[in-house]
């Protein structure tokens, strides 16, 4: 009975050394197995003139559909849809991760997931948990680089038209342009914009840092791409910030102030900037400084390229202009402690009584505002939605299940 | 003697005010005046021997010991000894020595207390437990209290605690040997007892390291962010070297000294979100604690036990030049602790009478190593943060046998805490608190006990929650603390051959404290949530055959958010909670060597609290074979042999299976 039990043993502990040895497999599938992606060569990347592609503005869909994108922090996120202003699909793409971007243009919206996450996908509208751009993993196309190893954090989509996307990546020096509607993830990216001259550089106990420009705004009209930037240095706003203007006929950055040497956009009043609104050749930003509330709202102008401060009265963290022009900003007292205000020169009128109300995020749809509530004492996660002909509310949509913090809006 | 231990019905009362205890006591006098024959274990006063003042058999609740000899010759950490209990629920990333944090019956982080001889892992200012390098060299026992705790291990664990124990040696033997494992784990230990006369001392070494470069499906490789491919976990190594002492002496026979010293200085590496070998990130703790107690058997009925514990650590964390985190971070960590634990014990024919005093301080301070003003004025207010909390707790608890097979526990803890942020006068605060818990158990004939607790606890705020970090989460003083009720009832049942333990528990929290972001990212801590979580746990064992033994546990729990600020979250189960777990094991020893085989399940839970993302259920089968020759054994051991990958974090990667062998030499003089 002992020498087999001896043998059994033996070969036990020689397999336990053998495989100790072996890494086993989670998936030993052949389709796991892939070949490396070749960088492309980063001279050729550049965005030129063979590059330039017709801005057009997207339809004001009156049979909108729009998408709230909901999150609440360490549980999760999802979108919700709503029509006629009751939610009709809740728990969309739902994830214990918190850090997306949602856009839609057209029939699609575009779902991007932002630091660490660094996805890209397509949805048509009514299949909104398929994605269309087929990958092995299943997530879409991605912004990292074959052999990039940090987040290069994208944070925003910016259309050109249906087919061609800017997203800003607040941890590179290069902006992305993409192609909407690549069918290959070779095809995604068409060129970059060069930023690296906005990079900042800070010198502390002899030792060097360099910190990319920290791009987090894209807007687009018919003739130029704005992009804002940070340029924080430790996660603190020394420099001054900067809009950089590319022409989207030949994709050069247009030198606002040619007759001097140095950088060639907008040095802008306002530090870290944390929302924008463009209204015709007029470019809104918002100002928000954490340490002490201030900041305002910047009118950068890109028909001159001049820009000026409208208002200061507190910092903002968001902005959005109407399309009767009405210019809106949530105000930031505190934590959790915001205000929707009428901005108007260098006055401001409250809207609605919102001061003091945790607010999350704002977007104009023609002549609707969409205005986010968080969940807090003295609200559930809601939207309310005001008309911007003479700022009264004319509906809210409860029942979110998290507090929203992006909208956008789909056509039908 | 019948044992006060083996009986308790419990019932919980809470007062806020001196005069409505000594009511409460007078009235439980009255009643014991009526009471039979007292049959009290006074023999657990007046022996020396008995370290402590309590007992999981004569606290109140479903608490158990778990014996760890019975893991001595095979590779196991803490880990995976208290995933095999019922209720317990171990939330770890991935790899040997990486963090591990355990839950029970549902309650997480600081509601769970983890002692190692009664020095506490978790901070006084506030931290779960990290137990995940944790060495069981040396150990002799873990004592685990479900709910309920004596008063002189804490009045503030409201989900639990967790005592690693080494008990003083009886004999002179010693062990060394070592573990190799895959995904470079190596172990070397060296244990030695020496008992003489009144002197007893025990010195461990353990040292342990792992690679955990285990291999899995990333599916967002550097090399091809849209192509998955099976790659090496990286960065994700642990290193650990621990060395721990345990000395006694009795200077007669009321007159004892205990002395307990850990010292210990580990090294992990971090993973990152994106799996790159070019990440360098780490956190490298050093510790030194030490627990000091001197017993004096007062009379043959009383005794006073002091203890002194003493913890000083260290953690550097480093992600400079690294992408996880926010990348630029070189900052270390302080903690210094000190508490002084009095008790009284006395017997009083039909009561036990314990008194406990106790002062806690601990002293937290964070310096930024890469930044150059930091530890001096000129920092303030961006930069070092210091954080202070004393606790002042007074305790008394009454083991009353009220007739011939019916008992009763009351414990009463009074506390206060009083809390220093930043140094900083406007950021004083003192609050005070009060914890109830009282019992009574009833065994019917000499076969079952029955047994039902209820208790009215209470978790104060941590300091970062009341009073933030300057950083990222800024301070919330209106901070209410968690209010726990809770009520279980149970039945035990032990024969020589077998034994069976069906409890049954309710716990309702109040006031949860969970973090909010708002919409720049800056995090709050708020009283949101009214919790409460529901569940039926069921241990069981029996010799089968002399060498032939059949163990089990099988735990359901339901963690229900009954209200919260959130009205559409109300109903929804609590995520990161599993919602059935079950271990099965059998022990077949017929010779010279010993096969264990065990099975675990878990089912149900979400990951979040939308409940939109549901946890997938987790079978693993574990293996061990271990074989003694003489004084010399070996062991081999398999571990999640169904390669199942379930993940405790929805983006942390697990190992499958996982191998280890180990070779051990006994010896005695």
């Amino acid at each position: 009975m002992i020498l087999p039990f001896k043998s059994i043993l033996t070969g036990l502990l020689a397999c336990s050394l053998l495989t100790g040895c072996v890494n086993e497999l989670e998936d030993s599938s052949d389709s796991a197995q892939q070949e490396d992606i070749t960088p492309t060569p980063e001279e050729s990347s550049l965005c030129g003139p063979e590059h330039a592609v017709a801005f057009t503005a997207p339809s004001s869909g009156s049979s909108s559909t729009s998408i709230i994108r909901t999150a609440d922090y360490g549980d999760g996120s999802h979108l919700e849809f709503i029509e006629n202003g009751s939610i009709t699909q809740t728990g969309l793409l739902a994830n214990t991760q918190t850090d997306y971007a949602v856009a839609g243009r057209g029939e699609y919206f575009y779902y991007m997931g932002r630091f660490g996450i660094d996805t890209f996908q397509k949805y048509y509208y009514t299949s909104p948990e398929s994605g269309l751009y087929q990958t092995q993993n299943n997530l879409g196309y991605s912004i990292r680089e074959a052999g990039q190893d940090n987040s290069p954090n994208a944070t925003m989509i910016g259309f050109i038209n249906n087919s061609t996307a800017i997203l800003p990546r607040r941890e590179e020096n290069k902006a992305w342009v993409v192609n909407l509607d690549a069918q290959t993830e070779s095809e995604f990216k068409i060129c970059e914009l060069d930023l690296s001259e906005y990079a900042t550089t800070a010198i502390s106990d002899g030792v060097t840092t360099t910190y990319p420009p920290h791009m987090t705004l894209v807007n687009i009209n018919e003739n130029y791409a704005a992009i804002t930037m940070q340029r924080l240095e430790d996660f603190t706003p020394v420099e001054s910030a900067y809009v950089a203007v590319f022409d989207l006929n030949t994709w050069q950055e247009i030198d606002s102030n040619p007759t001097e040497e140095g950088l060639k956009g907008i040095e802008l009043n306002l530090k870290n900037i944390q929302g924008s609104s463009l209204s015709g050749s007029d470019l809104y930003l918002s100002s928000l400084l954490y340490s002490d509330n201030s900041g305002g709202i910047e009118k950068v102008s890109l028909e001159d390229m001049t820009t000026t401060t409208i208002n200061d009265e507190s910092g903002y963290s968001s902005i959005a202009v109407s399309s009767n022009g009405n210019i809106y900003a949530i105000s930031y007292e505190g934590w959790q402690n915001n205000g929707l205000y009428q901005i108007d020169g260098d006055t401001r009128t409250e809207i609605s009584n919102t001061s003091g109300s945790y607010l999350t995020t704002m977007t104009t749809n023609g002549n609707d505002l969409w205005l986010g509530f968080g969940l807090s004492d003295e609200n559930q996660p809601k939207i309310e939605v005001f008309n911007t002909i003479n700022n009264i509310g004319t509906y809210t949509i409860n029942g979110l299940l998290r507090s929203p913090v992006g909208i956008t809006f789909i056509d039908k | 003697m019948v044992r006060i231990h083996l009986f308790y019905i419990a019932s919980n009362i809470t007062f806020t005010t001196a005069p409505k205890l000594l009511l409460l006591l007078l009235i439980q006098g009255a009643y014991n005046n009526n009471a039979t024959a007292i049959e009290l274990d006074t023999s657990r006063i007046s022996t020396p021997e008995n370290e402590n003042t309590y007992s999981i058999y004569d606290f109140i609740g479903a608490h158990n010991s778990v014996n760890l000899e019975q893991f001595q010759t095979r590779f196991i950490e803490v880990r995976d000894v208290l995933r095999k209990q019922a209720g317990i629920d171990i939330q770890s990333a991935s790899g040997v020595g990486q963090f591990a944090t355990p839950l029970i019956r549902g309650a997480e982080g600081q509601q769970v207390l983890v002692f190692n001889n009664g020095i506490p892992l978790n901070k006084l200012n506030g931290s779960g437990a990290d137990i995940g390098s944790t060495s069981l060299i040396g150990a002799t026992r873990i004592d685990i209290y479900r709910g309920m705790v004596p008063m002189e291990l804490s009045a503030t664990a409201i989900g639990g605690a967790i005592n690693i124990v080494s008990e003083e040696p009886k004999n002179n033997d010693g062990s060394a040997g070592f573990t190799i494992g895959t995904y470079g784990t190596k172990q070397s230990f060296f244990s030695q007892t020496y008992s003489l006369n009144s002197l007893k001392l025990k010195i461990n070494i353990d040292n342990i390291e792992a690679d955990n470069d285990f291999i899995y499906k990333e599916l967002q490789p550097t090399s091809s962010p849209s192509s998955p491919k099976n790659e090496p976990r990286y960065n994700n190594a642990s290193d650990n070297k621990q060395i721990s002492s345990t000395l006694s002496y009795s200077f007669s026979e009321n007159k004892k000294i205990r002395a307990y010293l850990h010292s210990e200085d580990s090294q992990r590496e971090l993973t990152a979100q994106i799996n790159s070998p070019n990440n360098t990130t780490s956190i490298t703790t050093k510790r030194d604690s030490i627990n000091l107690a001197y017993h004096l058997n007062i009379s043959p009925t009383s005794l006073l036990k002091t203890d002194y514990s003493f913890s000083d650590s260290t953690q550097v964390y480093d992600d400079r030049g690294n992408t996880v985190g926010l990348g630029e971070q070189y900052n270390q960590y302080n903690s210094l602790f000190n508490k002084v634990n009095v008790t009284y014990k006395k017997n009083l024919d039909s009561i036990n009478l314990v008194l406990n005093q106790q002062v806690q301080q601990e002293v937290l301070s964070n310096k930024f190593l890469n930044e150059s003003t930091s530890n001096t004025d000129e920092c303030e207010p961006k930069c070092d943060g210091e954080f202070t909390r004393q606790q002042l707790s007074t305790g008394l608890r009454a083991e009353l046998q009220l007739k011939n097979n019916l008992f009763s526990n009351l414990q009463v803890v009074h506390l206060s805490n009083k809390d220093d942020a930043f140094s900083n006068d406007s950021q004083e605060k003192q609050q005070e608190f009060t914890s109830v818990i009282s019992g009574l158990s009833y065994r019917i004939s000499s076969g079952p006990i029955l047994t039902a607790n209820i208790s009215k606890q209470i978790r104060p705020p941590s300091t970062t929650e009341l009073y933030g970090d300057r950083g990222t989460t800024t301070g919330n003083p209106d901070l209410l603390a968690e209010k726990s009720q809770a009520l279980e009832i149970g039945i035990k049942y032990d024969t020589p051959k077998s034994n069976i333990s069906i409890y049954s528990f309710y716990r309702k929290v109040e006031d949860n404290i969970s973090a909010e972001q708002d919409s720049i990212g800056i995090i709050k801590y708020s009283n949101l949530a009214q919790t409460s979580y529901l569940g039926i746990e069921l241990t069981a064992s029996i010799d089968i055959t002399p060498n032939f033994r059949y163990s089990c546990n099988f735990t359901h729990q339901k963690g229900l958010i009954d209200s919260t600020t959130n009205d559409q979250l109300s109903g929804n189960e609590i995520g990161d909670h599993r919602r059935l777990s079950m271990n099965n094991s059998i022990v077949y020893s017929p010779s010279w060597w010993t096969i264990n085989l065990d099975y675990t399940l878990e089912t149900g839970g979400y990951f979040d609290n939308a409940n939109f993302n549901p946890r997938k259920d987790k079978h693993h089968w574990n293996v061990s074979l271990s074989s003694s020759w003489k004084n010399t054994s070996f062991s081999f051991t398999a571990k999640n042999l169904t390669n199942q990958r379930n993940r405790t974090y929805q983006y942390t990667p697990v190992p499958g299976r996982t191998f280890y062998l180990k070779a051990t030499q006994t010896w005695s003089f």
